[in-house]
């Protein structure tokens, strides 16, 4: 039986920039339907990606039944699959003291 | 200025027009580091505040060496968000230094956002890099050279939304946002 490979273009089904994370969401309910046994999934073209979309995308990719594959992503791209699959620690950014609040009006 | 709402038909493509809009950041860090900060916070947007509308504003003060890009939501803002979910806090304040420190609503594996782009935009890459966000009755203000600090607002003062404004240098130096991912 042949295998059946579906590729998607994730430019043209979503964007050049793959900003938010119900997209990444709907991308593979729509995978879901597919009758593949096998997707690709093309980013050719595709400028940036978000934290909240990759992490979306590979939590769908590891649930989704058939096997899914990535192609053609930048440099750039495989940084944010790669901080998302290896998360650093939160930045401390400011300290909270609540002694040291400013109270503020017009 | 740049406004999009809930109901966007093409939510996806709202980052285009603001690269189209502002020269692909050139003037706010540079496309790296633009397109982080729009893909975060317009995701924040969507995922966390129930807003019904919101807009990007930018200005640039050439003269006097530096630009500004904004952005505000007329959401449920967040400390409300917190109490929503049930994250507790002591004031607005605390909230918000929850969230910029990377509390999510929804689980520890989230929340790196707001965290990641704040420390990108306070780094010391660029003579000026400053941070404000104001969120219902609490504020936080930092810049490179600075520990933070915390503002507590009453009303009129009160901010019924979200408001992220950035201060960076002009010109500026390019920013790789991946070191900061």
């Amino acid at each position: 039986m042949p295998i059946l490979v579906e590729k998607i273009n994730m430019r043209d089904s979503i964007g050049r920039n793959l900003a938010l994370r119900e997209s990444a969401d709907k991308l593979f309910d729509s995978i879901d339907l597919l009758q593949a046994h096998e997707i690709v999934l093309d980013f050719k073209g595709v400028t940036s990606i978000s934290r909240s979309f990759s992490q979306q995308l590979l939590h769908r990719m590891n649930k989704c039944p058939v096997k899914v594959d990535i192609i053609n992503q930048s440099k750039d791209i495989d940084s944010m699959f790669y901080a998302v699959k290896n998360p650093k620690d939160k930045y401390k950014l400011v300290e909270f003291n609540e002694k040291e609040v400013i109270s503020f009006s017009f | 200025m740049t406004y999009f709402s809930k109901h966007e038909n093409h939510k996806d493509k709202i980052i285009d027009i603001l690269q189209a809009k502002y020269e692909n950041g050139s003037n706010f860090g540079g496309p790296s580091a633009f397109n982080f900060l729009m893909n975060e916070l317009i995701d924040n947007i969507y995922t966390h505040s129930e807003f019904t509308n919101a807009c990007v504003m930018a200005q640039q003060y050439k003269a006097k060496g530096f630009v500004e890009i904004s952005i505000h939501d007329n959401g449920i803002s967040i400390p409300s968000c917190f109490e929503k979910h049930g994250i507790e806090f002591s004031g607005d304040c605390e909230a918000i230094q929850k969230a910029i420190t990377g509390t999510s609503t929804k689980d520890k594996t989230r929340g790196f956002g707001l965290n990641r782009t704040m420390k990108m935009y306070t780094d010391d890459i660029n003579d000026v890099a400053e941070f404000l966000l104001i969120s219902r009755n609490g504020a936080v203000y930092k810049n490179k050279n600075d520990t933070g600090k915390f503002y507590s607002l009453k009303e009129p003062s009160t901010l019924h939304g979200t408001l992220i404004s950035i201060r960076l240098s002009y010109p500026a130096t390019k920013i790789n946002a991946a070191q900061y991912y």
